[in-house]
């Protein structure tokens, strides 16, 4: 892997809990999105590249089988939309391994699916909880089904219905634990999710609207963007679907200028420095 | 036990991909054949990977399976092996006597009258999959709630009573729990094997395993710690091993189109495909230990009265020396998958029944849905590490 300078990449960490955990270099988990423009191989190459000079542990995240439910909502056949959902990883798997491949041991235990990560037990707790919480929790249920909607509304150009967004629902819930504790996840004291950008429900979490469900006090999150635009980065992708966070931002868009701005548009409470 | 710490093997040895045993037992095969291993629990065993020397310890009387004493072998801690009177903790003449109590209510015979039962299950299960998401995770949709039912329809007792427990059973069968934990677990299911047979105690039914082991012991033929140690057994034995088997089994088929077209083509086939499934994955990488009675040699190592050896059965069905090509899976092959059942006195009773159920869960699932597909990268799949029994935690499929 070529050494990739510091400057390279910005980041932008969500409050001041998340800038010790950036500060402290210990471990960085990526949030990859197939479907998602910014995140193409040459740029997931770069950041996983990036992060292995600044942090002593770095993993990748990729969506789960839920990929395919956003497929679904939006027409394709289920056993179709689970094909293609399945190859949209892997191509992307495959290019966060090569990445991580020089970067320290077992590249393919750093890249992993939700749904690979189920055999780890702090995600089944989480995913647990999740459930539990979303069952007894209106202004979860409430979020959650404003983030499938919102995905929703944006790919399908119009007002998805009822039963679209409860379909796309699994991947909203399968996506949480993520964004509540990464250390517990990776087996790390800290650690610090990285996106291309926030999204309303993690950040909701961060500002106390679900009590049950807070990130842990190690568990940070930051927004991260090329310093320099690869000359393509407006490529949209025609379809759906996909990416740790935010089903908003499955939605394709410029990479660029709106990751580098500050994080934390709403205003997150800063979780003091508990770590 | 002689060899020096450098030289032991720690439990658990990395698995193979996709449900296939630690690939280090084919090294260990050729190589070292009776190796030391130090279990979790800080014991130590001897681990034989050889097929002949496996069904060797089984079919020999000098090693037993009374491991129901202070410092007996244990993966972690107090656990089902360590229950007073349960069938599986018996050398003969006593697990004689409580096998021929049982023997008749697990023979082919029995199966073929339970086959029924576990079809009607599994349309059940598979009519409400086939309303409900999609995709879906199998093991929760279809593999997990087929064995519970059938399981607890054949022992006749609430499937919600059992359900309730689940964390206990794992709990119980976990590769990494604290060993008080698994004590604990070993103790709530034996309450409950002790509630059951409360509630049956005055109409036993001597149709049905618990309420023959009642009548057996109400006749004096048998003993209390037969009785309620073998319901306690039973309890454990009759779900987690088959969704292993069935969730692994699934994988594998849908890993190997061509093999699945076949029987799909011909469901002729499906009894050779349950065979090769059986063959290709037991429902765990390890063996219950067994203790030698006396001093022995195995492959020129002395095993010391009192030490334990444990006897892997997909390390003798995977052994080249009698399965060619082992890890090749191949529906046609000529051997069947009795080994994955054990040898000697203590041959898998519940054998009839394990094939029938599989056979009967793999040809509804795939007569039902024959487009079925993972849903994920097979290489994707949550293995579970934590436990004894080799399965995928989920298995997402679509159709």
């Amino acid at each position: 892997m070529t050494a990739v300078p510091a400057e390279a990449v910005t980041v932008h960490p969500l409050n001041e809990q998340s800038r010790e955990i950036l500060d402290s270099g210990e471990a960085a988990v990526f949030g990859l999105s197939p479907f998602n423009g910014f995140y193409r191989p040459a740029t997931v190459e770069t950041l996983l590249a990036w992060a292995a000079g600044r942090f002593r542990h770095v993993e990748a995240v990729l969506p789960g089988y839920e990929t395919a439910f956003g497929l679904i909502a939006c027409g394709r056949a289920p056993r179709e939309a689970a094909q293609s959902a399945t190859r949209a990883v892997c191509r992307m798997r495959a290019a966060a391994r090569r990445a991580l491949d020089a970067s320290g041991p077992n590249p393919h235990d750093r890249v992993n699916s939700w749904t690979r990560l189920v055999n780890r037990k702090r995600y089944r707790e989480l995913r647990a909880q999740v459930d539990e919480v979303f069952r007894s929790d209106g202004r979860l249920r409430e979020l959650c089904r404003e983030t499938s909607r919102c995905y929703l509304r944006t790919v399908l150009g119009g007002e998805p219905t009822p039963a679209q967004i409860e379909l796309n629902l699994g991947y909203v819930l399968a996506e949480l634990p993520l964004v509540l504790d990464l250390p517990g996840i990776t087996g790390t004291r800290t650690a610090l999710l990285l996106y291309n950008r926030p999204w309303p429900l993690q950040l909701a979490l961060w500002n106390d609207e679900v009590p049950a469900l807070a990130p842990a006090p190690g568990h940070g999150f930051a927004t991260i963007a090329l310093a320099v635009e690869p000359a393509v980065a407006s490529a949209v992708e025609p379809t759906v679907s996909s990416a740790v966070g935010p089903a908003v931002a499955r939605v394709v868009e410029p990479a660029a200028a709106s990751a580098v701005e500050p994080a934390a548009p709403l205003n997150a409470r800063t979780r003091g420095a508990r770590s | 036990m002689t060899p020096s710490d450098t030289d032991i093997l720690q439990w658990p040895l990395p698995a193979g991909e996709h449900g296939t045993p630690p690939p280090l037992y084919a090294t260990l095969r050729r190589e070292r054949p009776v190796c030391p291993l130090r279990m979790p629990s800080g014991q130590t065993t001897w681990l034989l990977t050889r097929h002949d020397d496996i069904t060797g310890v089984l079919t020999d009387p000098r090693f037993s399976r009374n491991l129901v004493y202070p410092g007996a072998p244990r993966l972690i801690g107090e656990d089902f092996n360590s229950v007073p009177g349960g069938i599986f903790n018996l050398d003969a003449p006593r697990h004689t006597r409580v096998r021929q109590i049982l023997n008749p209510l697990f023979n082919r015979r029995s199966a073929e009258r339970h086959s029924a039962a576990i079809a009607a299950h599994a349309e059940d299960l598979l009519t409400a999959m086939a309303e409900g998401s999609n995709p879906v995770d199998l093991v929760g949709a279809y593999t997990a709630p087929l064995a519970l039912r059938v399981s607890c329809g054949l022992l006749r007792i609430p499937a919600d009573r059992r359900e309730a427990l689940h964390g206990c059973f794992r709990e119980q069968t976990s590769q990494n729990a604290d060993r008080t934990d698994v004590a604990a677990a070993t103790e709530q299911i034996g309450a409950l094997a002790a509630e059951i047979v409360a509630d049956k105690w005055s109409a036993p039914d001597p149709t049905e395993p618990v309420g023959a082991l009642i009548a057996a012991h109400q006749a004096d033929e048998i003993t209390s710690d037969e009785l309620h140690g073998t319901v306690s057994y039973l309890l454990v034995t009759g779900i987690e091993p088959l969704v292993s088997s069935a969730s692994t089994g699934i994988v594998t088929l849908l890993r190997h189109p061509e093999d699945l077209q076949s029987v799909l083509d011909d469901p002729r086939l499906w009894p050779a495909a349950v065979e090769e499934i059986l063959r290709f994955h037991h429902n765990g990488y390890l063996s219950n230990p067994r203790v030698a009675l006396e001093d022995t040699e195995i492959r020129g190592v002395l095993i010391r009265a009192g030490e334990s050896v444990v006897t892997p059965m997909i390390a003798a069905t995977w052994d080249p020396g009698h399965y060619k090509h082992p890890h090749r899976f191949n529906i046609h092959r000529r051997t069947d998958g009795s080994r994955t059942f054990g040898a000697g006195p203590h041959f898998c009773l519940g054998a009839s029944l394990a094939r029938a159920h599989l056979r009967i869960a793999f040809e509804a699932l795939f007569t039902r849905f024959p487009k079925l597909i993972l849903a994920i990268d097979a290489d994707e799949l949550p293995w579970d590490e934590d436990n004894l029994f080799t399965r995928p935690l989920v298995l997402p499929v679509a159709w």
